[in-house]
């Protein structure tokens, strides 16, 4: 094929057009946490992502240049990415970004994913597992399939206390599922007597 | 004979200052074949036009009639060009994990995402 295959995607934007994209989506990736937009850039922003914290994790003068650089707010950013952010992926090899696919936002139905920051406060997987837990715990079943075993070990292996945070997540959505039932209780009494 | 001679009479007519040389030419060889010449070249125009819609006819016959009756309606031509690209069924269905509901495989389960999402905003509230 002329050309080739392509090394990266060039979202159907000019390089200065798609490096400004980018930075403004990895700006705010590190500002939330977790940022949902198209899957094509959710990837492209992804590979921008993971070398910034490789950037956080040197900790050298160079390295914060270069993420100074990067950033369009470097000075609210920069203290959470040398701060936080390298000591949550001292241990973690690599893979400090997660892209996510859900239904599509957008009205052209473009694939559209979630990128966020592994172990985080704002952490899908993590969530979605202590869901999924509770749900299985619920219906009296101690023992987990394969997959949501898999999603366990993702979410707590290099977390810190990731097994205690995974077990607090999913006892808080049992009190929430009470608490919840208490609420809508009284509710239906209530209609009930009309 | 006859018949030849009255155009010529009424190009006479028509054309008196043209003719009266070629009369006089006429009057002074006085050969027939002079003058049948003279006569188709005084007809030519005529000979012309008549001959070419006589080619004309086997074309129009046979090509230039060939050609749509009426305008292709617009649901004629959308029902042509979306042939073959109608939507596809969805088969990749399965059960979502943490609430039962259908979701697509390979995709997160749309209710829990936004569940999950509407805590996280009431969290970012308290805080």
């Amino acid at each position: 094929m002329a050309g080739g295959a392509a090394k990266y995607r060039h979202l159907s934007r000019k390089p200065s057009h798609r490096q400004a994209l980018l930075r403004n989506l990895v700006t705010s990736l590190f500002k939330h946490e977790s940022i949902t937009t198209t899957w094509a850039k959710a990837k492209e922003a992804q590979r921008l992502a993971e070398k910034l914290i490789t950037l956080g994790k040197k900790n050298t003068e160079a390295s914060r240049k270069r993420a100074l650089s990067t950033f369009y707010t470097p000075h609210d950013i920069l203290p959470k990415l040398f701060g936080p952010l390298r000591e949550r992926y001292a241990e973690r090899p690599g893979g400090y970004t997660r892209v996510l696919r859900v239904e599509p936002k957008k009205d052209d139905q473009a694939a559209s994913a979630i990128l966020e920051l592994v172990d985080g406060p704002k952490d899908m997987r993590f969530a979605l597992t202590a869901r999924t837990v509770a749900r299985r715990r619920e219906q009296g079943l101690e023992t987990l399939n394969e997959l949501t075993l898999m999603n366990v070990k993702k979410v707590t292996q290099f977390r810190k206390d990731g097994v205690e945070a995974l077990e607090k997540e999913i006892s808080k959505l049992k009190i929430g599922k009470e608490r919840g039932e208490k609420k809508g209780g009284p509710k239906g009494a209530a209609e009930g007597e009309e | 004979m006859a018949l030849r001679l009255l155009p010529v009479n009424m190009f006479s007519q028509m054309l008196p200052q043209f003719l009266a040389p070629s009369k006089s030419l006429s009057f002074a060889i006085r050969s027939p074949s002079q003058q049948s010449t003279l006569l188709s070249a005084a007809l030519r125009p005529a000979a012309f036009a008549l001959s070419i819609p006589g080619i004309l006819a086997d074309i129009w016959d046979s090509v230039l009639r060939a050609v749509p009756k009426k305008k292709t309606s617009h649901m004629k031509k959308r029902h042509r060009q979306m042939a073959g690209k109608a939507l596809k069924d969805v088969k990749n269905l399965n059960t979502c994990p943490a609430c039962g509901q259908i979701k697509r495989s390979h995709v997160l389960c749309q209710h829990c995402v936004g569940e999950i999402k509407k805590q996280w905003g009431r969290k970012a509230q308290l805080a």
